[in-house]
């Protein structure tokens, strides 16, 4: 690795390095020295508290004791048994997010890339989760092992999905969001197929500092050395890397090479990290991109080497402070239970949301427009197409009603509907005709509410699910679900409500200046959406595990258990959702096209685009207080209606809800045969089959830009 | 297109224009009369399509208003009912994919369309007619996507005129069009204001095209109207080396019948060392 400097001897200085004026550089270096110096003593203060943190009555004054010298065994034994370890796993899992998520950085020169974005942490975790579902049990190393392979893998497939002539950074961020819920959608499907092999991995799979003992973070220590002191001696290639791939090449340095080195370095490091403390989110993200803010006042720290190691320090002063922060809020019992990451990924949301108000984006402002639309048999007939796609989702809805864990034959369901049926068949299809109902009622709903989000924003991204709005509303009626004994169904559906608006209010809200730009709405959407999941997550792990497996099974998506009761909040969206939109048929026809348009033909903009997005929210809160959090329905079904019926609304948005309903259907069928008694939320099969298709998407508008 | 037959006139009083940092346009009153044509003109940023843009109410005003007709204020109008009076051709439109020409027409019935009903007795005529009036009929049943660019900047037009608006405005409708269809479509906006009294407001690069077209010509110059009038009138060297910051030779054009606007090459010697051909330099 020493070859790195001697290898070029008299490389000409950097624009980087390039000695500026004498006071300018003193000034420089004297503001480094003040943020160095204030990071440091922050991390400093920080840890003091974090240590004083703790179920054991050892305070500050205890711990200044034992520094001194003066310290009782007692306080010995607990600062050294149970909170040096959190402390350190802390400083580390700090150290190498902050670290990794700079390299990351700057290697693909994106300032969105990190162990997150890259969903280098989604396939770790999914790894660890496989290995541990077939029955492998590893020592901590290899479990390390296990998580790099699956991170570098994953980060890889990234890279490959969003390389290329067109790759921007919200590129990036896409393909890394699909895969990580793609992933996440695997995982969960895991842990919830091998709930004893699993057990652990649910609270883990959120990021927690808790640490049995010193042993295993030590162990995984000389790892995390070696890759750190590893990407300090090559940080020069970074510097070099930053002049394009062209020039640094012209300065001697072996891009791909370089380039392939600091990626395995970075994702080791992640990996270090996850395999620590489980994904600790937006750690990676947040503190390389806040130090970057810096480097255009202090030009010492244009520099990798000082740049790394100061992305490094701000890891662990995020990382420690959520933790502090945490204990402090929920006590240092229940913090104990609730991970750290939760707190990261909020913060993380936060800042993503603050980014994407100054990233510039590269996706074409047209693409929902020049996107092929309509068969010439769609658009010339869309009334038998409607027709032909009903009459496939009544054979599909009786067909489903048939399967699951016990076969029914036709004659049965007819019985059934006249009442004649035996005791064992009214039995089933008392509890199985809701569920199926309920599944072509949320795809409907999913669906519709998908279709006049892209419309209504030309973005051929927009999904509720995406967009964080599903999330919200889950967020509420978890809320409920947990924080209630026993809430009534109209509380629950009323906190989704409240959850879906306030979630559509940020996002439409925090991209709608100048117009809606699509690139960054989705970066805010994902940004909502992690803000979301996390705050689930922390509601989950609060309560008991006996609700654990439940909860889960509902954020999948599941229509297990619904009763005809709570159909009818989705039948009321729809019905409202079709006298609104049929009136505002044309209208979206017209906000589909631009933003001129609509304007010069007599639409008023604002007025039409709240009136149908709110009908989205309602439409999407209704579906997910009943069904769960379901992606990626409303992204598939109104593509594919599109494409065979065209872009007019009047035929597009009923096929849209045909098609969504049909699409669920079909996943909660297979959620419910494929491994029975056994059953999938029918969601993770929906995320299972969209997955695939909106990294199709975004390659294909890597095509058209 | 006017079917009400009666001409229907266009007036700013004193209207602003900012982008959050300054006005871009500068308390300019003007009129765009009825049943004539109007071109406006200025150098690059000199905020004539902003003031168009102002005009349609397609931008915010920081100061002042536009009147259509008996004085009505246009910010006052609901967005329908001005979408039946005034219309303009922006200058980027998008290329849908998968919708016919007539398709794309028909949206300018937009306005004339109730919320809920389909019905719209005078639209099958009006589409017919846009189209045969651009030339873009024998294309009906074509897709957008396959035209070229300057087709479809007529498609788009045609939806402007299936609109039925009595004011008419377009922002330089002469890009990409090639030199016959800059022409005829020159020759279709003196038809719509002489035969069926649009009101017509124009947004020019080409003073030639302005004064082949206009009656009336506006000139614009750092936001703020400097010369409105006929063209002769206002056309001017003086005016026009004063704006343009180059020198400007205007000369009266006996075959066209109208002025021609040429500038005069800042350094003769420099054009003739650049080219050295004979043949090009006499040119």
């Amino acid at each position: 690795m020493s070859t790195t400097t001697t290898t070029r001897p008299g490389t000409p200085a950097l624009p980087a390095g390039a000695p500026p004026a004498g006071r300018t550089r003193a000034r420089g270096r004297l503001g480094f020295a003040v943020v160095l110096v204030a990071l440091l003593g922050w991390v400093v203060v920080v840890s003091g508290i974090h240590l004083s943190q703790g179920t054991a009555a050892v305070g500050p004054a205890d711990l200044w004791a034992l520094l001194t010298g003066q310290g009782t065994d007692q306080s010995t034994a607990v600062v050294v048994s149970s909170r040096l370890p959190r402390w350190v796993a802390g400083l580390a899992v700090g150290v190498a997010l902050g670290v990794a998520g700079c390299v990351l950085q700057s290697v693909v020169r994106n300032p969105l890339a990190s162990p997150d974005t890259m969903a280098v942490n989604a396939g770790a975790f999914l790894a660890l989760t496989l290995v541990a579902a077939l029955g492998i049990t590893l020592p901590l190393f290899s479990s390390a092992a296990v998580a790099f392979a699956g991170g570098l893998l994953t980060a890889l497939l990234v890279l490959a999905l969003s390389s290329g002539a067109g790759s921007s950074a919200i590129r990036l961020v896409l393909a890394g969001l699909a895969i990580t819920l793609g992933f996440s959608a695997l995982t969960q499907v895991l842990l919830l197929l091998f709930p004893w092999q699993t057990q652990g991995l649910f609270a883990w799979g959120a990021g927690s500092l808790d640490q049995s003992g010193l042993a295993g973070v030590l162990r995984l220590l000389p790892v995390l050395v070696v890759g750190v002191l590893a990407v300090l001696v090559l940080a020069r290639w970074l510097d070099l890397l930053q002049l394009g791939d062209d020039a640094a090449r012209a300065l001697g340095l072996d891009v791909r090479t370089a380039q392939a080195v600091l990626v395995v370095l970075a994702v080791l490091l992640s990996a270090v990290a996850v395999t620590m403390a489980g994904p600790v989110g937006f750690v990676g993200l947040a503190a390389p991109a806040l130090m970057r803010l810096l480097v255009r006042f202090l030009r010492p720290m244009r520099k990798h080497r000082v740049l790394v190691l100061m992305s490094g320090l701000a890891g662990v002063a995020l990382v420690l402070t959520a933790d502090v922060a945490l204990r402090a809020v929920f006590g240092a019992l229940n913090g104990v239970a609730v991970p750290t990451g939760v707190i990261t990924s909020v913060l993380g949301a936060v800042f993503l949301v603050a980014l994407a108000q100054t990233i510039r984006t590269g996706l074409d402002a047209d693409s929902l427009v020049t996107m092929r639309a309509g068969t010439r048999f769609g658009v010339r007939h869309p009334g038998w197409l409607l027709g032909i796609v009903a009459a496939l989702l009544v054979t599909a809805l009786v067909l489903a009603s048939l399967v699951g864990d016990a076969l029914l034959l036709t004659g049965d369901v007819l019985n059934w509907l006249q009442g004649v049926a035996s005791v064992r068949v009214e039995i089933i299809l008392d509890s199985r005709v809701p569920r199926v109902l309920a599944a072509v009622l949320c795809g409907a709903c999913l669906a519709t509410a998908g279709a006049v989000v892209q419309g209504v924003t030309r973005n051929p991204l927009a999904d509720p699910g995406i967009l964080g709005v599903s999330g919200g509303a889950g967020a509420g009626a978890v809320a409920m679900i947990v924080l209630l004994p026993s809430p009534s169904y109209a509380v629950v559906l009323g906190a989704a409500l409240v959850g879906a608006v306030l979630a559509g209010a940020l996002v439409f809200g925090f991209s709608a200046r100048d117009g809606v730009d699509q690139a960054r709405m989705v970066l805010v959407g994902i940004g909502i959406s992690a803000a979301t999941t996390a705050f689930i997550t922390l509601m989950l792990v609060r309560t008991d595990p006996w609700n654990q497996t439940k909860a889960i099974t509902w954020l999948g998506g599941s229509t297990y258990g619904v009763s005809i009761v709570q159909l009818l909040p989705m039948v009321a969206a729809l019905a409202l959702a079709a006298v609104v939109l049929t009136g505002s048929r044309r209208d979206l026809d017209l906000l589909q096209l631009d933003e001129v348009t609509p304007r010069v033909l007599g639409v008023s903009m604002g007025r039409s685009r709240l009136v149908v997005l709110l009908v989205a929210v309602v439409l999407t809160a209704a579906a997910t207080a009943s069904i769960g959090v379901i992606s990626f329905v409303g992204l598939v079904a109104p593509h594919a209606a599109r494409l065979l019926v065209g872009r007019r609304h009047a035929a597009l948005l009923p096929l849209s809800a045909l098609l969504g309903g049909l699409l669920v259907l079909l996943a909660d069928a297979v959620g419910r045969a494929a491994i029975a008694p056994a059953q999938l939320p029918a969601g993770m099969v929906t995320a299972l089959i969209g997955c695939p298709y909106f990294l199709w998407l975004l390659w294909r508008m890597r095509a058209t830009t | 297109m006017n079917l009400s037959g009666k001409a229907v006139g266009l007036r700013t009083a004193a209207v602003s224009i900012g982008y959050g940092s300054g006005d871009v346009v500068k308390q300019v009153s003007c009129e765009l009369a009825p049943g004539r044509v109007t071109a406006l003109v200025g150098p690059n940023g000199s905020g004539k399509s902003t003031l168009l843009r102002g005009m349609a109410r397609l931008q915010r005003l920081s100061g002042g208003a536009v009147l259509i007709g008996d004085s009505e204020d246009v910010a006052r109008l609901a967005p329908r009912e001005l979408a039946r009076r005034l219309t303009v051709l922006a200058q980027s439109r998008p290329t849908p994919q998968g919708i016919t020409v007539r398709d794309a027409v028909e949206l300018g019935r937009h306005p004339h369309r109730g919320r809920w009903r389909n019905r719209d007795a005078d639209g099958p005529a009006a589409v017919q007619r846009a189209m045969e009036l651009t030339g873009v009929a024998p294309l009906a049943e074509d897709t957008v996507d396959s035209l070229s660019g300057g087709q479809l900047q007529r498609v788009w037009l045609a939806s402007c005129l299936a609109q039925d608006t009595a004011v008419l405005m377009l922002d330089e409708p002469t890009n990409h069009l090639d030199l016959r269809y800059q022409v005829e479509l020159l020759e279709l906006l003196r038809e719509l204001a002489d035969v069926h009294g649009v009101t017509v407001g124009v947004v020019l690069h080409d003073l030639n095209h302005a004064a082949q077209v206009a009656d009336v010509v506006a000139v614009l110059s750092a936001g703020e109207l400097v010369a409105c009038g006929a063209p002769a009138d206002v056309l001017t060297e003086q005016l026009l080396t004063d704006v343009y910051g180059i020198e400007v030779t205007v000369s009266a054009d006996p075959v066209r019948g109208c002025l021609d606007v040429r500038p005069r090459p800042r350094r003769a010697s420099l054009r003739s060392r650049l080219h050295a051909e004979p043949a090009l330099a006499t040119a």
